[in-house]
């Protein structure tokens, strides 16, 4: 017999690979909220709904074995819609076993901002706020790193799953390509040094990072998207404090030489540097340089490392694998 | 019975008190109505009155009756505004409206009950009201301060041949270009002193604009004057009138008897309890 299982949309490529990870295993009911719909046409050409996916207008008692609710640093904002949005099906809620997912990091200076502050004494406010929203509810991690004492203290790892069919590995273009997002949370997504790095390549060797939203419209829609990462030789990703961020599991799945600023979550338990990945100090001229020699002198090797890179995704981020994780949770929980 | 509000100002995030309508038709209505409350994420409901709220996404996924509630004629910019008033007319049982002519208009597009649900007052917001005492001093306006640009120009000179300073409680200021010599005072709407800000003027000015959509625009500002014992003068010789205060008094104490016979939110309940029965 399938699970019940109630939720909301929240982050949608992330329940994506939830629902059909679970296909045989469990029917999920979606919550319908103020903040975000699947069901926009936008959201629904990306992503449409699998069948074990059904939308509802309200919770009702009695009907659900397990409710999976969404949390991120910007939860402890109480302004914020996605933060009321958590709080008042968390109140709801309260006759079934709950599991919350954090794929963030406490790292929200744009709401914890005192002059007398510390960026650590920050961190630890936000953490305090979120284990008070949180209590004991199981708190998933979308790292190992996100759950130890460097980010969270507390959480229960699962890596993200994705299907590997979805990526579209084509010939590479001598390109460098980045999804980080174009804008919010700053120094979480450690954006100014993605900026710099930019101007800097530019400046001094002539070549364009080519940055989704910001100037390469891959947003369009998603098979422009696939296409234009499956084409692009080298991926950049400097952020640090985002778990295990997707769009660059996206990217190694579609043969691309990831190239990633060291100190990123979980580099221990996956990346091998100049062989699956290309780490590099989060200083943007020595980005630059790096890029630039990778573009101009190291086409094949981006290539194998690319390829190596794809091996390794295909073995630990899968969906398979983050079927039985998640099975396993659930169990443990109900 | 659970009846859900789900007002325009809490699907789309905005300020608690920052929507009129929202208070008016959503926060006042699920206040004096045992059965109802004003929606949060995942309530469960037996019934729902979407104020001013147009998303055909969820709407489509209820089962239970469901109302839209309508103060604007929104789909004059429907691409903006996303009320495409012909497809929601297929999608909810019953349309309410504030006002007789959006009523009338709104019949012409769909083929369901479409009933006037005037805006009316909740009586525990309006216990305290003005006293009048001495010759009118002040005079007092509220609303957005887009209508206030359109309408209180025209006014100026009236209020400078009367003596009387403009009080304008607003979410932004009014400064015209030419004030006529009329002292203007400009307070900052507040949800939680605006009332009481109010009553800073002897009595109230509403005028209007018949040129627009001003057409469909309820009585609700007259209303609430009166609720806090202000008369609204809405001609050059009930100015004249209310500068004495007997004469203001007079009003307020008629006016109080027609709100309570007329505008209680309690018979505002009652048309939607029938229209609920009727699903």
């Amino acid at each position: 017999m399938k699970l019940k299982i109630v939720c909301t949309t929240w982050q949608i490529m992330h329940w994506w690979d939830l629902f059909n990870a679970l296909k045989d295993d469990a029917d999920f009911y979606l919550i319908h909220n103020n903040h975000r719909c699947w069901k926009e046409e936008k959201f629904l050409a990306a992503r449409p709904l699998p069948d074990n996916a059904h939308f509802v207008p309200y919770y009702e008692k009695g009907k659900y074995d397990l409710a999976i609710l969404n949390v991120d640093q910007q939860v402890i904002n109480p302004a914020l819609g996605k933060s009321k949005l958590f709080r008042e099906l968390n109140e709801l809620i309260t006759d079934i076993p709950k599991v919350i997912i954090n794929h963030a990091s406490p790292v929200y200076p744009e709401f914890i901002c005192s002059p007398d502050m510390t960026k650590e004494q920050a961190q630890l406010e936000c953490i305090k706020i979120m284990k008070d929203l949180v209590g004991d509810t199981p708190m998933v991690t979308n790292s190992y790193t996100a759950a130890s004492d460097k980010e969270w203290g507390w959480g229960i790892p699962i890596w993200h799953g994705l299907d590997k069919d979805e990526w579209y590995d084509r010939p590479k273009e001598p390109r460098v390509f980045s999804a980080l997002s174009p804008a919010g949370c700053d120094e979480y997504y450690n954006r100014s040094c993605m900026s710099k790095a930019g101007s800097l390549l530019k400046e001094r060797h002539g070549h364009t990072i080519w940055w989704a939203k910001m100037n390469v419209a891959t947003h369009e829609s998603p098979e422009k998207y696939k296409e234009f990462l499956g084409r692009s030789l080298i991926y950049l990703d400097v952020s640090f404090r985002t778990p295990m961020n997707r769009a660059r599991t996206e990217a190694m799945l579609s043969g691309c030489c990831v190239v990633q600023v060291k100190g990123a979550h979980d580099l221990d338990k996956f990346a091998k540097h100049n062989e699956n990945i290309i780490l590099v100090d989060n200083a943007p001229l020595k980005i630059a340089d790096t890029l630039k020699t990778l573009l101009e002198d190291n086409y094949d090797e981006c290539l194998k490392i690319g390829h190596n890179g794809r091996l390794m995704a295909e073995k630990l981020f899968n969906r398979e694998r983050y079927r039985k994780d998640w099975l396993k949770l659930i169990k443990e929980v109900l | 019975m659970k009846v859900s509000i789900l007002t325009f100002e809490k699907w789309h995030g905005r300020a608690p008190g920052s929507i009129g309508s929202s208070m008016i038709r959503g926060k006042w209505l699920a206040e004096a109505w045992d059965d109802a409350q004003l929606w949060s994420n995942g309530q469960y409901f037996d019934a729902i009155i979407l104020q001013k709220v147009y998303s055909q996404l969820f709407i489509e996924d209820i089962k239970e009756p469901k109302i839209l509630d309508l103060c604007d004629p929104d789909w004059f910019d429907a691409e903006n505004s996303k009320c495409y008033i012909k497809q929601l007319g297929s999608m909810v049982d019953a349309i309410t409206c504030s006002t007789q002519e959006l009523t009338d208009f709104v019949k012409t597009f769909v083929d369901i009950p479409v009933i006037t649900v005037p805006d009316r007052l909740n009586p525990k917001y309006f216990t305290r009201k003005r006293e009048h005492r001495e010759k009118a001093k002040t005079v007092v306006w509220f609303g957005y301060y887009h209508n206030a640009k359109v309408v209180l120009p025209k006014v100026l000179t009236s209020l400078k041949a009367r003596g009387l300073k403009l009080c304008i409680v607003s979410n932004s200021p009014f400064e015209p270009a030419a004030d006529y010599g009329v002292e203007i005072q400009n307070i900052a709407w507040s949800p939680q002193n605006a009332f009481l800000d109010l009553q800073h003027g002897d009595f109230a000015i509403n005028p209007a604009d018949t040129t627009s959509n001003f057409r469909f625009k309820s009585n609700n500002k007259t209303l609430i004057s009166w609720g806090l014992g202000l008369p609204v003068a809405d001609t050059a010789e009930e100015m004249d009138r209310f500068i004495d205060p007997a004469e203001r008094q007079k009003e307020i104490d008629l006016r109080t008897k027609e709100i309570n016979e007329k505008w209680d939110i309690k018979y505002s309940i009652n048309q939607y309890k029938e229209i609920i029965c009727q699903k």
